[in-house]
């Protein structure tokens, strides 16, 4: 199996795809506005007739380089690409006004390669094991398992947990459009033939993350443009040198395993990630009182964090089929339309194309070290390129993308109606990310239910479901998730997390 | 009850009162299907009903009680003005008549029409970024989508 991974990850195409998406990852998390999932949903179209390896690992590598990415700005403009990167924002900033802007951006290059490599190395680690046990899962457990990744909606809304559920169930409902996966009968189609087979999830998610952020957008047409800022001629050291490293290395441990946890916990993304990393790296400190005015052991903490959220969300992902993050979800619709199914599967019969993408992802992350060291300094201009030019791009590779899917026009009025139906929940304060978990998880959840139901013959649904063990474990978590929005609020309170617009992050992210 | 002067009826009642309505529709729309297909969406659709009043329920209390509807929406708490969205109906209508041009068309002609009009409306005014942006576009989705992947637009 090893030389079959060598050769996945020595060919032309993949070694394409991981430089690609490294660079492009970097660039997208570094435009304010544009993030992860979004850079994801609008790609996975390019990769359709790639091999699925060299496919994969350019998507991870989106989703991490652009959480790092998110930082540079953050660093350098007081303009965080991503959410994952306010807390960046606070003490980067700092440090360019004090001239220092070039060292802050390589202690988070160093950081966020340091946790991102973990973090895949974790994920090669843990995730065969979790596979292996999901072979003891039958229909009752994937139902309380659908319920499960349902449950944690509300951490994905804490705003609003009300919202936030009728988001989640309004996914499910819309996953109920196209032929019954038990009985085989057609419903809500309404004699549409595009209809019949369902909504068709990628085509939904660009119009939920790509359209709708483009709409977003224009909301500023008109105003006084945020000009961006000079910045200061960058110059100095930009590495730590080792024994700055050998101070770090607890902080990079402890908040790398933070970070893996934090992405482990579905719903909980790179800014929770981020800010559980900080805090506790503030806890630990000898120099408490520099942290927000320039400390780079803050900016340590949270870069090293948010991208060890990236290996530690694809963990669940890949193993059970549970999409924590909107970025997460998009990425299982990748793995879908290449034809892998997460689960015990994965680590079998397509084992060497699995880990071809685990090990392809942590040169992901090394790559996105030395690209940074190389390039960081640079990508800061990106964000020179005015909205005017990005939007008709983005709108256009929308289109184009959802066509390409199954080169059918209804995926593009798919794409429309829920880039419209994005907007206006966005307007509303209704979270997207929900929906696309209900959508992913719908045909699980009723599969599920309706197997268990004739499992359970003549015994009360509840009672058999008592007398399995797992159905047990899973209740007690689901009970759990449902009590986690208080405990993420407390826990958001006690690091005195400020709101995420007044750290100049884009609130309408989902990253 | 006298209903104060600054009373305004918060959006939460009006999007609680769509989605009821929305579920309700659907819940009817069960009956036109077979029974045992229908069992299931019929759970989702009357949860979502729930919801969708308990929606309704809270944005009747914060009517009343605008003052706590404010303090735990802050910010959120604006409504929607036409001055704000008009501009994202306008880049969707335009998206919209790309599309149907891109359908009854050709989808590089649509394209042509349409990358130069969405960059006018985003404030561009210059014709050279305009005319690089328009073909380095239509180039780059010929060239991979076309050329690469073999994606057959209609003519």
């Amino acid at each position: 199996m090893i030389s079959e991974i060598l050769s996945n990850l020595l060919s032309l195409q993949t070694i394409l795809a991981l430089v690609i998406g490294v660079a492009g990852g970097m660039v997208i998390g570094a435009l304010p506005g544009l993030g992860a999932t979004m850079g994801i949903a609008i790609l996975i179209p390019v990769t359709y007739t790639m091999e699925p390896v060299a496919a994969l690992v350019m998507l991870t590598a989106i989703y991490t380089s652009a959480i790092y990415g998110g930082s540079i700005t953050a660093i350098l403009l007081h303009t965080p690409g991503t959410p994952a990167s306010a807390a960046t924002a606070m003490d980067g900033y700092q440090l360019t006004i004090r001239g220092e802007g070039l060292r802050a951006i390589g202690m988070s290059t160093v950081g966020s390669m340091i946790g991102g490599t973990i973090s895949g190395v974790m994920l090669l680690l843990i995730s065969p094991p979790l596979a292996r046990f999901s072979l003891q899962f039958n229909a009752p457990e994937y139902f309380l398992l659908a319920i499960f990744g349902l449950s944690i909606i509300g951490t994905l809304s804490a705003d609003n947990l009300l919202k936030g559920i009728i988001s989640g169930v309004l996914g499910l409902c819309l996953a109920l459009v196209g032929y019954d996966i038990v009985y085989g009968t057609p419903r809500f189609d309404y004699g549409i033939t595009a209809l019949q087979s369902g909504i068709q999830t990628v085509p939904a998610l660009i119009g939920l993350f790509s359209l709708s952020q483009v709409m977003i957008q224009a909301e500023n047409i008109g105003a006084k443009a945020n000009k961006v800022t000079e910045t200061a001629e960058l110059k100095g050291r930009f590495l730590p040198n080792l024994q700055e490293i050998k101070l770090l290395i607890p902080n990079f441990i402890r908040s790398s395993i933070l970070g893996i946890v934090v992405g482990i916990l579905p719903g909980a993304g790179g800014d929770i990630g981020s800010w559980v990393g900080y805090n506790e790296a503030k806890r630990f400190s000898k120099h408490k009182e520099e942290f927000g005015k320039g400390s780079i052991e803050g900016i340590c903490a949270s870069e090293t964090a948010n991208n060890a959220v990236t290996g530690g969300s694809l963990i669940p992902l890949m193993t059970l089929g549970i999409p924590g993050s909107s970025a997460a979800a998009v990425l299982l619709g990748g793995l879908m339309i290449h034809g892998l199914t997460p689960g015990s599967g994965l680590f079998t019969n397509q084992a060497p194309i699995t880990y071809s993408i685990m090990v392809g992802f942590i040169l992901a992350n090394l790559l996105m070290g030395v690209i940074g060291i190389l390039a960081a300094r640079y990508v800061v201009k990106v964000v020179k390129v005015p909205y005017s030019i990005l939007a008709p791009v983005i709108v256009v590779l929308s289109v184009v993308g959802a066509y390409a899917i199954n080169i059918s026009f209804a995926d593009c009025c798919v794409m429309l109606i829920f880039g419209f139906l994005g907007y206006y929940m966005r307007k509303f304060d209704f979270p997207t990310a929900p929906v696309v978990l209900g959508l992913i998880l719908g045909s699980m959840a009723e599969q599920g239910l309706l197997r268990s139901l004739i499992m359970a013959k003549d015994t009360n649904l509840l009672v058999y479901y008592l007398s399995r063990p797992i159905c047990v474990v899973l209740l007690l978590m689901i009970v759990l998730a449902i009590f986690a929005p208080v405990l993420m609020n407390l826990l958001t309170r006690r690091m005195n997390k400020p709101d995420v617009a007044e750290t100049g992050a884009d609130a309408n992210s989902d990253d | 009850m006298v209903l104060k002067k600054n009373f305004s009826v918060v959006r939460e009642v009006w999007l609680g009162l769509g989605l009821s309505l929305f579920a309700l529709f659907f819940l009817w729309q069960c009956n036109n299907l077979n029974q045992r297909a229908a069992q299931y969406p019929r759970i989702m659709l009357t949860i979502l009903l729930i919801l969708s009043a308990a929606l309704l329920v809270q944005g009747i209390y914060y009517s009343f009680q605008p003052g706590r509807y404010h303090n735990r929406y802050g910010k959120s708490n604006k409504s929607i003005q036409w001055k704000v969205v008009i501009h994202p109906l306008f880049v969707f209508g335009t998206t919209l008549v790309y599309l149907a041009l891109f359908h009854y068309i050709n989808f590089f002609v649509a394209t042509a029409l349409f990358v130069p009009l969405l960059m006018w409306i985003f404030g561009e005014r210059s014709v050279l970024p305009i005319l690089l942006t328009t073909v380095g576009l239509e180039l780059f989705v010929y060239l991979v989508f076309v050329q690469l992947l073999h994606v057959y637009f209609p003519m």
